[in-house]
């Protein structure tokens, strides 16, 4: 998760140029940006791009100090935690129950509003829940519903193909037997 | 007090004991006034008992275990009254019910006993009284559960609602009772417990449940749960409604055989038996058989039979042996008219469920979830691409010619049943690639087949299709899917004679009862279920 493509994937998202993004020697990733200040680790510049950034996203992130730490354990969380438990099979679905029950009764990871955390977030998890089919995207309903907001945003999807959700929504008028 | 005080400390200084304080002698004198009261109670309460029982039985005749009834006696004037219709005989006397002890419980002077009849149950009451004996009481008391009993008694009206009993409003003032068959003291499953509901949100309730296999291994009790009596009664009306129905549409029933020399569907999951010195087959579809007869001038045929599949598959769903209700019919020029046939015996047979059998219904409801069956008239038909474009607009990814999983075939139901609102749906046209070589192909397409699959909740039940009934046509099909024509030259052979163009179907009884009623599995709806597991009771 920590790479090039999701560093650009994010800074286009809140509005900000890339700059040049590339991997060092010890494989850690490396924002130049175009004062030529180099930043270099995944947490670090996603907060040096929510710096430069005007979007509403970068906005929320910096709301206060304690909304700023909460996000930046969200994007500890997703680099150390989520992106690299998410590739085995049991500790995926320890994450996937975890998250469900997280997002019961709330819309967004921090306060209620859309910050860095859920991007790290939604970047991190995006494969595994690309990966999972129509019957456990309903069984993790409130993660599934947390996904499919945060897709329908254009700076988040980025033209790219949205992941269907559609049975989710069956869930109310036709349960199903023996499934 | 002070003279048994001293006489106390001079009996212990007589007796050699060391001289006792006055507590102590206080404290003495208590606990032998305390042992004496308990004695004389005692006393009181063994002669109280001993003259109960030498105490003149005036019931002694009334009651008692009646000698094994070998016929011999009529006992015609004895009326019998079932326990449904006890409401009527209120003050018109004295009745005989014949029924089960479900409960029996002596306090003091009175027996509480509920009796049980199928789906009824009525409470009994004994109290000590000119009538009734204290001997009689206790014996009434101490009649195992389950032991069938004839009673005599006085139907009354009763001002409380008795809420543990089907009849609320009845209760039986008996003044005769005799058992006729005594059930043995331990039972390996209490009905009650066996009818409990499942109701997760009551964490109050009791929570004992008996599973399926100790349910299974002694299914003579367990098919005593009012649910149970009420699913094979509804079993039977799904039978009964099947041969009335097509019978009135001039249907003929026939019965083919079951021990067959070839395996009809596919060597694959067949039980071989052993025929005299050579071995045969149990048939795994009559298939073969509905044809020859509709070649045979049958026209319209039906059969309902045992069918043997020996798929080693351990599931809810699957049985090694069930009963199928199969029908075949010859038609004019298009298959429909067959396909219109089925849906709308379907159409009928859910009603008739719906309307004839509501008390069965509820009764299922009681212990089980019931979700009201919905069905479209006139039945819905789907084509089997607009299904596959329905699941791919869902997100499931499926091949056009790709046969549908289980789990697929359980979103289209759902996907359907979100848009329709039906729990009964048909599938045509088939790809053909992945139907059996005698599926007529699509004269239109030849990708697709003249074949169906009907769906109740998002399973199947019924797979059919037009047969090819043109022997040279089916030779080459047969070709096609490398099948050895003389392994069936005797079922190409019944084509050459004339044989009119025809269509049927299949399906499971015990599968439309368990999907009808929203059942979590299909031994539930089968009375001795046979599965690789199970060969008895």
């Amino acid at each position: 998760m920590c790479d090039v493509a999701t560093v650009q994937k994010i800074a286009n998202c809140l509005g900000v140029k890339p700059g040049k993004v590339q991997l060092n020697e010890e494989q850690v990733v490396t924002r130049t940006s175009a004062q030529n200040k180099t930043v270099a680790g995944f947490a670090t510049i996603l907060e040096s791009l929510a710096r430069e950034s005007k979007s509403e996203t970068a906005q929320n992130s910096t709301a206060s100090r304690e909304v700023q730490a909460q996000v930046y354990q969200w994007i500890e969380f997703a680099v150390l935690y989520v992106s690299p438990g998410s590739k085995d099979k049991h500790v995926a679905k320890q994450l996937l129950n975890d998250f469900n029950k997280l997002f019961i009764n709330k819309s967004y990871l921090v306060g209620h509003f859309i910050t860095l955390a859920d991007l790290a977030v939604y970047y991190a998890i995006y494969d595994l829940v690309k990966s999972l089919s129509p019957l456990d995207k309903e069984n993790y309903l409130n993660l599934s519903r947390w996904f499919d907001h945060l897709q329908q945003r254009p700076d988040i999807h980025q033209g790219e193909q949205l992941l269907n959700f559609t049975t989710i929504y069956l869930h109310n008028w036709a349960q199903g037997t023996h499934v | 007090m002070v003279e048994e005080k001293e006489n106390v400390a001079s009996a212990n200084a007589a007796s050699g004991q060391e001289p006792v304080s006055k507590k102590g002698a206080k404290k003495q004198a208590k606990a032998a006034k305390a042992t004496e009261q308990k004695a004389e109670n005692a006393a009181a309460i063994a002669a109280d008992e001993a003259a109960g029982d030498n105490a003149a039985d005036h019931a002694a005749g009334r009651y008692g275990l009646s000698e094994m009834i070998q016929s011999k006696d009529k006992r015609s004037e004895r009326e019998f009254v079932l326990v449904p219709e006890l409401s009527q005989h209120v003050g018109k006397g004295l009745v005989w019910v014949r029924g089960r002890v479900h409960t029996s419980r002596a306090k003091g002077k009175q027996c509480f006993l509920i009796l049980r009849q199928q789906s009824s149950s009525v409470q009994c009451i004994l109290a000590v009284g000119d009538v009734i004996s204290k001997q009689m009481v206790k014996f009434a008391g101490n009649i195992p559960k389950e032991s069938i009993i004839d009673i005599q008694a006085k139907p009354v009206a009763v001002a409380n609602k008795i809420e543990s009993c089907t009849e609320q409003l009845v209760e039986l003032s008996v003044e005769q009772i005799f058992v006729i068959s005594q059930a043995k003291a331990q039972l390996p499953l209490q009905i009650e417990d066996a009818s409990r509901p499942e109701n997760p949100d009551d964490a109050e309730g009791l929570n004992i449940r008996v599973n399926q296999d100790t349910r299974l291994d002694n299914r003579v009790l367990d098919l005593r749960t009012p649910a149970n009596q009420a699913i094979f009664r509804l079993e039977a009306g799904v039978c009964r409604l099947f041969r009335d129905i097509l019978t009135d549409q001039g249907f003929t029933e026939i019965h083919t055989p079951k021990i067959i020399s070839a395996a009809s569907e596919g060597g694959a999951n067949v039980f071989t038996v052993s025929y005299f010195k050579d071995s045969a087959y149990l048939a795994q579809s009559p298939q073969l058989y509905k044809q020859m007869a509709i070649a045979a001038d049958f026209d319209k045929v039906f059969t309902v039979g045992a069918v043997f599949r020996a798929e080693d598959s351990n599931t809810h769903r699957h049985l090694t042996e069930f009963v199928g209700l199969d029908l075949e019919m010859a038609f004019k020029y298009h298959y429909h008219e067959v396909l219109h046939t089925i849906g709308n015996t379907f159409t009928a047979i859910f009603k008739g469920l719906r309307d004839k059998y509501s008390r069965e219904i509820e009764a299922v409801g009681q212990q089980y979830k019931v979700d009201a069956f919905k069905f479209l008239e006139p039945p819905l038909i789907l084509q089997f691409a607009e299904g596959v474009a329905m699941l791919r607009e869902a997100g499931v990814e499926t091949g056009d010619e790709e046969d549908l999983s289980t789990p697929n075939e359980k979103l289209l139901g759902r996907l359907v049943k979100a848009k329709y609102d039906t729990d009964f749906y048909i599938l045509d046209k088939f790809p053909l690639a992945i139907r059996p070589f005698y599926t007529m192909p699509d004269p239109n397409n030849p990708v697709y087949s003249n074949s169906y699959d009907m769906f109740m909740r998002g399973e199947e039940i019924l797979s059919g299709a037009q047969r090819i009934h043109d022997p040279e046509y089916l030779i080459e099909r047969a070709k096609h899917h490398g099948i050895d024509t003389s392994k069936i030259a005797a079922y190409i052979e019944s084509f050459r004679y004339g044989c009119p163009p025809h269509a049927g179907g299949g399906i499971g009884m015990e599968r439309v009862v368990m999907l009808y009623l929203g059942l979590d599995n299909i031994r539930k709806t089968s009375m001795f279920p046979r599965d690789p597991k199970r060969l008895t009771p």
